[in-house]
This record gives C-alpha cells, structure tokens and sequence, in this order.
C-alpha cells in the first residue's frame, strides 16, 4: 500500500495520455446501460441448492496492493462500513503489514454486495468462506 | 515573504468543497479522465474475465475488475464466473457514472453547453462540489491512479516506493505522483480535517 503522496510533482504538460496503454487486441462496444440499477436488485442469483447445503458464512478479505493509499483505504473502509477512524485504522495496517485483512462477513449476496462495493472504490477484495 | 499556497482541495462547509486547479492540471485531468472513460466505454468484459493470469494486475484496465472470489481458479470458479458476468457490467456503469459527474463538475463547458451543468458553481478559481460530487472526484481519481500504475507496472509495495524517486523520469510517472498528491488531499477534505495531509501539524504545505 502507498503510504503517502510526499511531494507536488510538477504535471507534465507534454501529451501523454491512457490510450497508449491500450491493450493491443481489437476492442468490442459495450453495450451501453441506460439506467445504473441498484445492486439489490442485480445481485447475483444463487445456486440455492449449493449455497444452504455450504450454509457457512463469507468473509470479505481486502488485500494489499502497492497503489492504494494508505489513507484512502481507511477512508474507504468507514464510508463502506461505518467503521470508526481507530478500527479502520487497524483494519488498514493490518492489510498494510500482513497482506490482507478480513473486513466484514455474512452471507454470500451480502459478502458479494461488499466485495462490489470494495471494487468500485478501486480496493483489491476477494471473499471466501469462513472456515 | 513565503507565499503560502491554497489547498487544492478543502471543505468549505457541511457540503460544499472548493476544489483548485492550475490550467496544466485542469487539462491534463480532463484528457486522462476522457482517456480513462473511452476505456471503460470500449471495454471487452469477455476478454477481461478470461485472461486471470497469475499476473492478473498487469493489464491497465484490468486492475479495475479484480476477481471476486479468494479461489477464483479452484473450488469458487463457477461463482467468480457468475459474479463477472452479472457484475462486470455493472462495475462498468458505475465507474463511467462517476467519470461523466467527475467531468461535468470540471469541464462543464465540453458540450458546448454553457447553461448550468448538475448544479456547478464557480467562484474565481474554485470549483465548488458538493460532498457527492467530490466523491465521485475521489473515485475518478483513483481509478486513474490505479491504471496508471498498472501502465508503469507498479506490482509491488517497492516499485511503488521506486516511482516516488522517478516523479521527473516520465510524463506518466509524474502524473502518477500528482494523482496520489491530490488524491491525499481530497481525501482529507472528505475525512473532516484540517491542515496539510502531509503534515501531523503545523500549517499547511
């Protein structure tokens, strides 16, 4: 994880942009969606049979990654989840030092729902169960 | 006589931010963001989902659709394949959301429209947002951010600590720093502090 932004770079004012790092293969248009629907009513559908015969719970893992501030993270993780500064904090630095943290759990559209949630904030998440 | 700098971001009330950029910055911000949104807009979610090297974070834009599951290439398979093909779509959307209310608040006159666009208001060199639009400014960041360091190949915690020594190398290295300068910034706007993020106290950098 980044830990600090330390100095005002001078922006470049020469072109560069992200469409030189284009992937080399031929792109296909996606097809454009009208209206964002909410992920309530987009959640995955389960396999029920699977799920109640695995009835165990999810944990949700965010991960270390070397872009991801480390303050952004934390901001992230109490707007995501409530959490108070210190309990992010934790959660943070142990990401930070460990690699990874678990920070919720629940049941597989809830985990699924966190784990969405964590990615569109540009968080590195995964769920598993918890064994 | 120290000219002290304004922040480039700070709350000015309950929900109202000022946000400051030179000319440089606007524009640069302006054509990566585009850059970023024609991406995303472009982007082959089939392609994105089956290629899971090991390596999954190389690719730019990859790094914006992580997998969902711990063993998405074992026993979870089957439900990170579902997971990508109901959600990638949606991760899509609501990043391209985030990038047209980031882009309408700083280029609002890009239509060619000069009537009021989603409530911005200006005063001299501010920008003013409310506390959803910097948020979705926050986000755009960062997804910058994160592309920029799958371009420079930034995979681990001492490339990362490298390219803050190589900010003048490159035109991508230096806006990779600068992204992670203002993301600080209006991170800390958002948290409710004051002061320079940069500092445990004292004045502002």
């Amino acid at each position: 994880m980044a830990e600090r932004a330390t100095v005002e770079p001078v922006t470049a004012s020469g072109h560069t942009g992200l469409v030189s790092g284009r992937p080399e293969r031929s792109a296909t248009r996606v097809r454009a969606v009208a209206v964002r629907a909410s992920i309530v009513e987009t959640a995955p559908v389960v396999d029920a049979d699977a799920d109640t015969a695995q009835d165990r719970p999810w944990k949700v893992i965010v991960w270390n990654d070397p872009v991801n501030l480390m303050s952004y993270v934390t901001f992230v993780l109490q707007k995501l989840f409530g959490y108070d500064l210190d309990t992010a904090t934790a959660l943070m630095l142990e990401v930070h030092h460990d690699g990874r943290a678990v920070v919720a759990d629940g049941g597989r559209e809830e985990a699924e729902m966190h784990v969405f949630r964590l990615h569109e904030h540009g968080l590195w998440a995964t769920m598993e169960h918890d064994s | 006589m120290l000219r002290r700098r304004r922040p480039p971001c700070e709350r000015t009330g309950p929900d109202t931010f000022a946000l400051r950029l030179s000319a440089e910055e606007h524009e640069v911000l302006v054509r990566l963001l585009g850059d970023l949104d024609a991406m995303l807009d472009e982007a082959d979610l089939d392609d994105l989902a089956s290629e899971r090297a090991a390596d999954g974070r190389s690719t730019p834009l990859r790094r914006l659709f992580p997998p969902a599951f711990t063993d998405y290439a074992g026993a979870d398979a089957e439900r990170d394949a579902e997971y990508r093909r109901l959600m990638y779509s949606e991760l899509v959307t609501s990043r391209r959301a985030a990038l047209a209310a980031v882009l309408n608040v700083i280029d609002p006159d890009r239509d060619g429209d000069d009537d009021q666009h989603d409530g911005v208001r200006r005063f001299g060199a501010d920008i003013v947002l409310d506390t959803s639009q910097i948020t979705a400014f926050m986000q755009g960041l960062n997804s910058l951010r994160l592309v920029l360091g799958a371009i420079l190949g930034i995979v681990d915690d001492d490339a990362a600590t490298d390219a803050d020594d190589r900010l003048g190398d490159t035109a991508e290295y230096a806006l990779f720093g600068w992204s992670g300068w203002m993301l600080e910034w209006v991170v800390q706007a958002l948290s409710g502090n004051s002061g320079s993020p940069f500092m445990p106290s004292g004045p502002d950098a």
